[in-house]
């Protein structure tokens, strides 16, 4: 092998310099060089959507490039000078000159030369690389003792073409850091950390790796970053942003990712668990997955521009997150850049178009927090209760201002003049000794499906109060309700209402008119009564003019409710045929389609019309996009870029792989290891590129590490800046899962948003654990995102998000420097660390996961000296620091200044750029 | 400052990422930290800039424009009777009936300035600014319902989650102020639909979202020092953090870590500047009459004079919200009401910023995100009567300063006020003209996400309006 040298440098010697600069190449490819060029400046007008094209040329095709154009050629291969484009591209000529000056684009000169020399080699053309099947590739051989595995074989040949050395290996603690927060987003504790350091041997790595995935703290970290991708959050987003609950599908991915499901069961799953066989109530939450964007609830909305949004919604993520494509592109038109029509779109938007959703799913939705379809989720092993209802006989029926005749159906119906206001009294024969329930049927009055139930011109009613007695000869005894429940509340009017002892305000159910309602009554324990006496319902209704009942019927249970822990939105199929919409307007729609894939990519016959035969398609092996799209998405975890480095667009315009054969040898690897996570992940973090040094290497011009010439650095995604505090502080909940949870936020954020009272939602500080949870657990509320997780360039999850931004702000610096979490933390870590023989040794270890130098030492330990002395003389202020947070400082025997100037070092460690920084 | 502190990261980024190097540019100019004093214009600084700054005065909820800029005594003679549905054409409302009868307009009006500008009897303040005032009676929507309307006007979209207007500058050409937010966002009146998303920041980093302002002494988020903490003990901090993240800069050689530096110590000059900006003692007492600013008071009028000094210390977009101009009942009294509460500030506005002139090179826009119908809105199930439903056919807007042509009326309606029948005004069409006011060129200002070139006016074809510009 030529480059033996390579093995010396490696002891850490510099490097040989490479310039950063792309010199012309010595062989032109047309997917490296070509392409990219075309894609940017020619495919507007030259490229797969017929609306634009200009002169019928199209260059995005071998047929278009080379086809005859009554005598001249666009490309004539080995001839520039007989190819039109050649003198397009040269000509002085602004009636002549490509691209034309009116498009504000224009070709450098390099890249007409390449152009140029690409026609001379022979323009051999060539498809689009991700289009093309994933072969197996051969593994180099460098003859080198620097490789852990293949992945470091791919990374040195590259490196060796640059002439361009590895960094030298990390320091032990870096590596240790580095792994702990990319597998579970904690730094590792002091215990592990000493651990490792007496033995950091290949082995123990591993051993570590293997201890790292097999925690929790993992597949939280996992979920984290699957949640922007799903678009997961607690709110609706649109209007008022109001709640809902899908936490039940967040659990699901954490507990996915905990048992390690096969990547492509974890996407089966996910887009169709509905569909599977006789799907468990797991699958069905799993596919939650399609119903986490946004609904709105705004009155007047038309329900069929909405229902659109959402299955664009549905597509488009579908597109990003597992095909790496835009298909958001071609839902107006065909695609720009990419061989996508607006059939295509509609084709697959067709899988997504048959869900059984409403477009405003009414505001009976949101106030159970969850849009139809959805599924009860019940805390527990409770399942739900069969309530097992029997009819109440009645035996008598009167009113006091109209006539109620009892229905053979035991109904009751209200005739004569409808009076203002009236009040009933029902006497009941009981099915059962035993009672638990009540329920209370509102029927049309006209006996059939569809009518009004109340009497009121408008056909509603309002039941001001219900009353429920034991009656017998001698006595009446109230039964005291605990709990209401309906079918639909008017809002304003929910049916808690009508037990409240409050006549002026009740149940009524405008908005859910003209059908059937019932209300379900409990009393507060199993009632064991007597044989002998009987039932009596009261009902008034006197708030609203003429809102009396029409037609009623009651009925008793043995059981109570166990009102479920949540609603969870799942996918529900239903049939709707699809046609293409024409500009995308919902409203004009044209030619049917039928469910299939881009025509791009691999044949879908033979599979399933569904969303199930659309995943098994997905994870075929044909299938060239998901394997590859998915180990990208795995590589920028660890590497802050992906070996693409637009992962969500591996389309024409999208970048080219730095590393073509890693990133096909990876994704080769993934599918033969049965999509197994663990798998291609250790081979990631045990390789020695990951195990690299992060040193910068300005001489390389190679600031985001392209070359993979050292390991990456970044600034901690925003959950783990604060989870990283309450860790090192000791004050971190480790509880996994559940409802999301309300840590400090300064009061009035969510006023910002400024809703009605009828819409207003409140931040309800968390108490006790739930203040120091993990971030994933934090309230995710779409437009008003916490504050501190928004400063660090959280998304705010109304679209699918693949990439986060990251950022370096004052306002990140206002949040570590004043948030309350920083310095209760800071307090926290002080208490916990003040007893040992060097606390700020300690603190710093804990925070840092490394010694601190002499001079950092000293230099920390200056500050310390000058707050105690401040707050010696400032008693009060020195209180001050040592009381922020809910948390109770613990007894100490620290006098309180000295405290408190141990708490303003570890403050400091917490604004570090380092203790923020993954290195 | 040579170096922008905000953008280390986001700048390799740009590098990269923007297929059109727009990025770059913007970043460029940032670097400069005045657009405006850079050499080497960015591609899509394409137009003389007119415009340095903005002032929106957003009327959240859709002010009644046949109440208040568009006399129709047309709707007075045939009040009652239904609108012809010709005029209608199959036309959909959020709530009212196609067939509602015409309500004639609920005040007098008369013709004001050189110009002759029509403006009702609500407004006697804004009336004696008119030849000041550029009117667009000829303003038209693609949405019905409040929220995409409002996300419409301020993103571009109906649907929330892209770029705001705001977002849209901070990205492109940054702000003179580098100890205050460049996009600032202040509200008063009743409920927003269009929510928080109207001045969110989409698929640009966070960092230009707009910055809320909050009541009472601590305006902008984590600004005050907490309990405890005094400037002595924090610049003792800073000072430690500077030497420690310098001796870590010398390790790794990050260049991050020293942006990280710069953004502390701008964080420090922060926690100085927002105080004194927030103190109105330095305002005459002349100037706080002229607002009618009264002391302790924070509504629309001290956020219109908040604005003022907040472009006076170089924030570059401010936008003022006041919301509960929906008048499905009553358009009288919510018109008479509304008016009182903006009309001073408004019209103090424009002639504070004209005497300290800065109205040349600050533009104000005032206007909600459609217009109401001729039709009366009534329902009793709704207990709704007098009032009037969304229109998004056609609504008015007025705009000053920063470079529109002062004292003109574009566009008309029929005489039923129902229909643009003269230079239609598309809200892209609007955006296109502020951009092309602030120098750009609104095709060409985009960003790269999910492989698509976003803009803030869409991807139809729209036009900045050029007789409105002078």
């Amino acid at each position: 092998m030529r480059l033996q040298w390579l093995l010396p440098l490696l002891g850490g010697l510099s490097v040989v310099g490479a310039s950063g600069k792309e010199s012309h190449p010595l062989s032109v490819s047309f997917n490296d060089h070509v392409r990219p060029i075309l894609s940017d400046k020619c495919y507007a007008c030259h490229g797969p959507d017929p609306e634009d094209r200009a002169a019928d040329l199209r260059l995005d095709t071998e047929e278009g490039a080379f086809a005859d154009l009554g005598g001249y050629r666009a490309i004539t291969p080995g001839d520039p000078e007989e190819s039109e484009i050649f003198w397009r591209i040269e000509s002085k000529e602004e009636d002549e000159i490509m691209p034309p000056p009116d498009s504000h684009l224009s070709l450098t000169k390099q890249e007409k030369s390449i152009i140029k020399q690409w026609i001379e080699q022979g323009a051999k053309w060539e498809n689009h690389w991700s289009f093309e099947p994933i072969e197996e590739t051969k593994v180099p051989n460098n003859d080198s003792t620097w490789p852990q595995n293949e992945i470091d074989e791919f990374v040195l040949s590259s490196l060796i073409q640059k002439s361009i050395s590895p960094s030298k290996p990390a320091d032990p603690e870096t590596w240790l850091r580095r792994v702990s927060f990319d597998l579970t987003g904690l730094p590792p504790s002091l215990d592990r950390l000493q651990k490792f350091l007496q033995d950091p041997s290949p082995k123990a790595r591993e051993a570590e790796v293997d201890y790292l995935l097999s925690t929790i703290d993992y597949a939280e970290r996992m979920a984290l970053l699957w949640l922007d991708g799903a678009r997961y959050a607690d709110s609706n987003g649109f209007q008022f942003d109001t709640t809902r609950t899908m936490w039940p599908w967040r659990d699901w991915v954490i507990q996915a990712y905990s048992q390690n499901m096969p990547y492509d069961q974890f996407v089966r799953e996910q887009v169709a668990g509905d569909l599977l066989p006789n799907p468990t109530q797991d699958q069905l939450i799993a596919t939650g997955f399609n119903r986490n964007h946004g609904y709105t609830f705004e009155g007047g909305t038309i329900d069929e521009e909405y229902r659109v949004i959402y299955a664009n919604d549905k597509t488009t993520t579908f597109g990003t997150l597992f095909l790496g494509l835009t298909l958001e592109c071609t839902r107006c038109h065909d695609h720009k850049y990419d061989p996508l029509s607006m059939e295509d779109y509609y084709s697959m938007f067709a899988f997504f178009n048959t869900s059984a959703e409403k477009g405003n799913p009414g505001e009976q939705s949101r106030a159970t927090k969850a849009s139809a379809p959805y599924l009860e989720v019940y805390s527990g092993k409770k399942k739900p209760i069969h309530a097992n209802w029997k009819q109440l006989k009645p035996t008598k029926a009167v009113a006091e201002k109209q006539t109620l005749e009892i229905q053979k159906n035991h109904s009751i119906k209200a005739t004569g003049e409808v009076p203002s206001s009236d009040s009933y009294v029902v006497h009941f024969e009981l099915s059962s000794q035993k009672i638990r329930s009540l329920r209370l049927e509102v029927l049309p009055i006209n006996g059939s499906k569809h009518g009004p139930v109340g009497r009121a011109p408008n056909g509603n009613f309002v039941l001001n109060e219900l009353e429920i007695f034991l009656v017998s000869e001698n006595s009446r005894t109230p039964l005291k309700i605990k709990e209401a429940t309906a079918t639909f509340d008017q809002f304003g009017f929910h049916v808690k209402q009508s037990i409240d002892g409050d006549p002026s305000t009740g149940w009524a159910v405008q908005g859910g008119l003209n059908k059937t309602q019932i209300a379900r009554f409990d009393f507060e324990t199993e009632l064991n009564i007597p044989k002998g006496p009987r039932l009596e319902a009261s009902m008034e209704f006197s708030s609203h003019d003429k809102h009396v009942l029409g037609r009623f019927r009651f009925a008793s249970s043995i059981w109570g409710i166990t009102p479920p822990n949540a609603l969870t939105m799942i996918m529900k199929e239903e049939e709707r045929e699809t046609r293409i919409l024409m500009e995308g307007l919902y409203d004009q729609p044209g030619k049917r389609v039928t469910p299939r894939t881009p025509a791009v990519l691999p044949s879908f016959d033979g599979y399933r019309l569904d969303r199930l035969g659309l995943v098994d398609w997905l994870v075929s092996k044909e299938n060239p996009l998901f394997a590859r799209v998915s180990v990208n998405r795995l590589w920028q975890q660890f590497f802050g870029y992906g070996l693409v480095k637009t992962p969500d667009n591996f389309g024409l315009q999208g970048e080219l792989p730095s590393h073509p054969e890693l990133l096909d040898w990876l994704a080769k690897d993934f599918i033969n290891h049965k999509w197994d996570l663990h798998q291609t992940i250790k081979k990631i973090v045990l390789s020695a590129t990951y195990g690299q040094s992060s040193t910068y290497r300005p001489e390389l011009e190679d600031p985001e590490n392209r070359s993979l010439s050292r390991a990456s650095t970044f600034r901690l995604p925003a959950e783990m800046i604060r989870d990283q505090a309450l860790a090192a502080s000791g004050l971190l909940t480790k509880k996994v899962g559940g409802p999301s949870v309300m840590p400090y936020q300064p009061d009035g954020v969510w006023a910002d948003l400024n809703a009605p009272p009828s819409h207003r939602e409140f931040y309800v500080q968390s108490k006790g654990d739930n203040l120091y949870r993990k971030s994933l657990y934090t309230y995710w509320r779409r437009a008003v995102l916490h504050p501190s997780m928004s400063a660090f360039d959280a998304p705010s999850r109304d679209v699918c998000t693949v990439e986060r931004a990251s950022t370096n702000t004052p306002l990140q610096a206002l949040v570590t420097l004043h948030d309350l979490t920083y310095w209760e933390a800071a307090r926290t870590l002080a208490v916990l660390v003040h007893g040992e023989t060097d606390p700020i040794k300690s603190a710093f270890e804990r925070v840092l996961s490394r010694k601190p130098s002499h001079k950092e030492f000293q230099l920390l330990s200056d500050l310390q000296n000058q707050r105690i002395s401040h707050y010696r003389k400032d008693s009060k202020s020195a209180n001050r620091t040592l009381s922020v947070g809910e948390s109770t400082a613990s007894s100490t025997t620290m006098k309180p200044a000295q405290l408190a100037g141990l708490t303003d070092v570890c403050h400091t460690l917490f604004n570090l750029s380092e203790t923020i920084t993954r290195k | 400052m040579n170096t922008h502190p905000l953008l280390h990261r986001t700048r390799r980024h740009f590098f990269q990422d923007c297929g059109l190097g727009v990025g770059k540019i913007a970043l460029a100019s940032l670097l400069a930290n005045d657009a405006f004093g850079a050499t080497g214009k960015p591609s899509f600084m394409r137009f003389p800039v007119k415009a340095k700054r903005i002032i929106y005065l957003f009327m959240a909820g859709a002010p009644s424009q046949l109440e208040l800029f568009d006399n129709k005594p047309k709707l007075k003679e045939i009040e009652g009777q239904p609108i012809p549905p010709s005029v209608i054409k199959g036309q959909r409302y959020a709530f009212i009936q196609p067939d509602a009868a015409v309500l004639g307009p609920c005040f007098p009006f008369a013709k004001h300035g050189q110009s002759g500008a029509e403006i009702s009897d609500r407004l006697p303040y804004l009336s004696k600014v008119a030849d000041d005032l550029t009117f667009i009676k000829s303003m038209h929507t693609e949405h019905f319902n409040h929220a995409p309307a409002q996300l419409f006007m301020t993103t571009g979209n109906g649907i929330p989650g892209r770029a705001s207007m705001g977002s849209w500058l901070s990205y492109g050409i940054g702000s003179e102020a580098n100890d205050l937010p460049g996009f600032v966002v202040m509200q008063s009146g009743g409920n927003l639909s269009g929510g928080t998303a109207m001045w969110g920041s989409g698929f640009l980093p966070s960092e230009h979202q707009g910055v809320p302002f909050r009541e009472g002494s601590d305006p902008i988020l984590h600004v005050t020092n907490p309990k405890g903490i005094d400037r002595t003990a924090q610049r003792q901090t800073l000072d430690l953090l500077n030497k420690l993240n310098n001796s870590n800069f010398r390790r790794m050689g990050d260049p991050e870590i020293n942006t990280r530096i710069e953004a502390y110590e701008m964080a420090y000059r922060m926690q100085a500047r927002a105080p004194e900006l927030m103190d109105f003692s330095k305002e005459s007492k002349k100037t706080l009459d002229l607002y009618g600013v009264k002391e302790g008071r924070s509504n629309f009028a001290s956020n219109c004079l908040l604005a003022r000094r907040l472009v006076e210390r170089g924030s570059r977009f401010v936008q003022l919200y006041h919301a509960g101009w929906d008048a499905h009942s009553n358009v009288k009294g919510n018109v008479t009401n509304n008016a009182k509460t903006i009309d001073q500030a408004s019209a103090a506005l424009v002639q504070d910023l004209k005497q300290r002139g800065m109205l040349e090179d600050t533009l104000v826009i005032w206007g909600g995100e459609f217009g109401r119908t001729p039709m009366v809105e009534a329902s009793a199930a709704l207990n709704r009567s007098g009032g009037r439903d969304h229109h998004p056919q056609a609504f008015t807007m007025w705009m000053a300063g920063g470079g529109v042509k002062p004292g003109i009326t574009l566009g008309q309606t029929d005489e039923l006020g129902f229909h643009v029948t003269e230079d239609p005004v598309h809200v892209h069409d609007l955006q296109a003209t502020i951009l092309q006011l602030l120098g750009i060129d609104h095709t060409q200002l985009s960003f790269r996400f999910q492989g698509l070139d976003f803009r803030l006016t869409g991807v139809e074809q729209h036009h900045a309006v050029k007789k409105l510009i002078a």
